[in-house]
C-alpha cells in the first residue's frame, strides 16, 4: 500500500493514475484506500434512507472509474472527478428507486405516485447536493486544511487556538487558514461543476 | 449545478455554507476489501487486455521484423484472422481474451456452466453469441460449423452458411438462432428477417416468429416461435456491452427492439427536443437489465412506455417528473 501523499496533488493523482494503468497493484490498493472513503462521505448522505444501496453504489462508481481511467486528465482533483461519477451512480439509483416506487402492481403508472416522494423533492436533493458535495469537499482537501475549516467556521475557535492545536505560530495559522480556504473554492467548485456528470 | 463560493476578497460565504452543511459525520464502518473486489476485478481484467494487446503488438512488431526478411512466404503459410473476441463470461476470464484475434478453423468451446458465454466478430461483420455448453468451428468469415449448442447470429449483409448437423442456413438479412437438440434435431428460430434452410434434400424461407426443426432424416418442420420473450434470454446475456453514453435515444431504442425483440412503436417527434435536434442518452446502462435500462432511459426523456407481446408504444409522460408539487 502506498503511503504517498497523493489527495489534491495534480502530479500525484496523475502519476497514480499511470502507475494503475500500467498495471502496478500496489497503486490499485492506494487508490480505493484513499478515494473510498471520499465516496462513502459522499454517498451517505444522499442514501441515508437506503443504506442497504450504499455498498452497490460505491461499488459501481469504482468499476465505472476503472473503465474509463484513461478519460482523467488531471484537469481537476481526482476525488472529485471520482465524486462525479458517484453522484451519477446515486442519481441512477434514485432515479431507479423513484420509477419503480411509481409503478403500480398492474404496470401502469399511478400518476398520484409522481407527485414526489419526499426524498425526490428537488429543494431536499439540493440541500443534500450542497451537504454532499461540501463535506466531500473537504475530505478531498490536503490535511489539514478540512480540518482547520471546520475548526475555524463551525467549532469557531481563534486563530490563536488553531495556531496552538497544530504547533505553529499565529501568522503561520492565519496563512495555512487562507490556503484552506482556497484550496476548498478551487475543489469546491470542481466538484460541484461536475454535477450530473457521468 | 451547484454555485461555487464568491471570491475570497468578498464577505467569505464559505462560514455559511459550512454551517448549513454542519459537521461532517463519522464514516459509517465498511470492509474496503468488500467495496472494492468488483473494481479489482474490473481492474485486473483489464489489465490482462492491455498485456495482451501489448503482447500481440510485440508479436507483431517481430513479425514485421520477419517479413523483412521473408515477407511473402510468411504472408502466404500464416492464417489469417477472421473473428475477434467481443465479450467472454465464463470461470476462466483468460480463457477468451477480449479483443483476441481467431484464425480461421478455430474451434470456440464454451462450458456448460452456468453464466458462461461467448461473443465474438468475423471480419465479414457478422456478429455471433454462444451459449453455455457449444461448440462452433470458424471455417472461415463466410461459414461457422455449429457442433453442439446454440449459436445466435446478427447477420451483416456479407454472406454467411451456419452448418449444423446436416443442415445449412444462411440469412437474408436477420437476426436468428440455430440449435441442436438433445436429440439431435436442428431448430433455427428467426427472430427478425428471413433466413433460408437447407435440409437434406428441402429448402425453405423462414420468416420472423418462426422456428425450422430439422431432424435427422432431413425432415424440415416449421412451426410458430415467438421472437420474443424468455427463450431468447440467453442471447441478451451473452451480447458485448452496449455503451449508451453518447447515443440518440433513436439509436438506443433500435437496440433495445434488437435485444428484446420487440417492435417499437415510436413517434419520431418524441425522439427530439425542442431545438428538433435528437435527443441524447447521457450515462452508463452498466449492469442494469434491459427493462431497467429502458426504465431509466425514457424516464428521463420524460416518456413511458407499454408493452402488449412485441409491441412497445412508446407515450410522452404527463409532465417533468422531477417536478416539485
Amino acid at each position: 500500500m502506498g503511503n504517498e501523499p497523493l489527495i489534491g496533488d495534480r502530479h500525484d493523482e496523475l502519476r497514480l493514475v499511470r502507475r494503475m494503468a500500467g498495471g502496478d497493484r500496489s497503486a490499485f490498493d492506494t487508490f480505493v484506500a484513499t478515494y473510498t472513503p471520499v465516496l462513502v462521505r459522499y454517498a451517505q448522505v444522499h442514501l441515508r434512507h437506503h443504506p442497504e444501496a450504499m455498498a452497490d453504489v460505491i461499488q459501481t462508481t469504482l468499476v465505472a472509474a476503472i473503465e474509463r481511467l484513461e478519460s482523467f486528465r488531471g484537469e481537476g482533483p481526482l476525488g472529485a472527478w471520482l465524486v462525479g461519477i458517484c453522484r451519477f451512480q446515486v442519481g441512477t439509483f434514485l432515479r431507479r428507486r423513484q420509477v419503480r416506487d411509481r409503478w403500480a402492481t398492474d404496470g401502469t403508472i399511478d400518476l398520484d405516485q409522481l407527485e414526489a416522494p419526499e426524498n425526490l423533492q428537488s429543494e431536499t436533493l439540493e440541500q443534500r447536493e450542497l451537504t454532499a458535495t461540501i463535506h466531500s469537499t473537504l475530505d478531498l482537501l490536503p490535511p489539514p486544511y478540512g480540518d482547520i475549516l471546520e475548526w475555524k467556521y463551525l467549532e469557531e475557535l481563534p486563530v490563536k487556538t488553531i495556531a496552538q492545536r497544530l504547533e505553529l505560530s499565529p501568522k503561520a495559522a492565519e496563512s495555512l487558514l487562507t490556503r484552506a480556504r482556497r484550496s476548498f473554492r478551487r475543489v469546491f467548485a470542481l466538484s460541484a461543476g461536475r454535477s450530473g456528470e457521468s | 449545478m451547484l454555485k461555487p463560493p464568491h471570491p475570497s476578497n468578498e464577505p467569505d460565504p464559505i462560514a455559511e455554507q459550512l454551517r448549513a452543511a454542519g459537521p461532517r459525520s463519522p464514516l459509517p464502518p465498511f470492509d474496503l476489501e468488500h467495496l472494492s473486489a468488483p473494481a479489482l476485478e474490473a481492474w485486473q481484467h483489464k489489465v490482462d487486455r492491455q498485456r495482451f494487446r501489448r503482447r500481440s503488438m510485440m508479436a507483431l512488431a517481430a513479425t514485421i521484423t520477419l517479413a523483412t526478411i521473408g515477407a511473402w512466404l510468411l504472408w502466404t503459410s500464416s492464417p489469417a484472422s477472421i473473428a475477434t473476441v467481443e465479450a467472454y463470461s465464463g470461470s476462466q476470464p483468460t480463457h477468451f481474451p477480449v479483443g483476441s484475434a481467431l484464425g480461421g478453423a478455430s474451434r470456440l468451446t464454451t462450458s456448460s456452466q452456468p453464466k458462461e458465454w461467448l461473443a465474438v466478430r468475423l471480419a465479414s461483420g457478422h456478429r455471433l453469441r454462444l451459449d453455455a455448453g457449444t461448440e462452433i468451428e470458424l471455417v472461415s468469415a463466410s461459414r461457422v460449423d455449429l457442433l453442439v449448442g446454440a449459436v445466435y447470429i446478427e447477420a451483416a449483409p456479407a454472406e454467411l452458411a451456419v452448418h449444423a448437423a446436416g443442415t445449412v442456413s444462411t440469412h437474408l438479412g436477420t437476426r436468428y438462432a440455430v440449435r441442436i437438440n438433445s436429440n439431435g434435431n436442428v431448430a433455427i428460430h428467426v427472430r427478425e428477417g428471413h433466413v433460408r434452410v437447407t435440409s437434406g434434400q428441402q429448402t425453405t424461407e423462414l420468416d420472423r416468429g418462426q422456428v425450422g426443426s430439422a431432424e435427422a432424416d432431413g425432415t424440415l418442420i416449421v412451426g410458430a416461435f415467438p421472437p420474443y420473450g424468455d427463450a431468447w434470454h440467453w442471447t441478451r446475456q451473452a451480447a458485448p456491452v452496449f455503451d449508451a453514453d453518447g447515443q440518440s435515444l433513436e439509436a438506443f431504442l433500435a437496440w433495445v427492439a434488437a435485444e428484446s425483440g420487440w417492435l417499437v412503436n415510436v413517434d419520431p417527434e418524441l425522439l427530439r427536443d425542442q431545438h428538433d435536434q435528437p435527443i441524447e442518452v447521457r450515462g452508463s446502462i452498466d449492469h442494469l437489465t434491459l427493462s431497467e435500462a429502458l426504465d431509466l432511459v425514457l424516464e428521463g426523456a420524460g416518456l413511458g412506455y407499454q408493452l402488449d407481446r412485441d409491441q412497445l408504444r412508446i407515450y410522452p409522460l404527463p409532465g417533468e417528473l422531477d417536478a416539485p408539487p
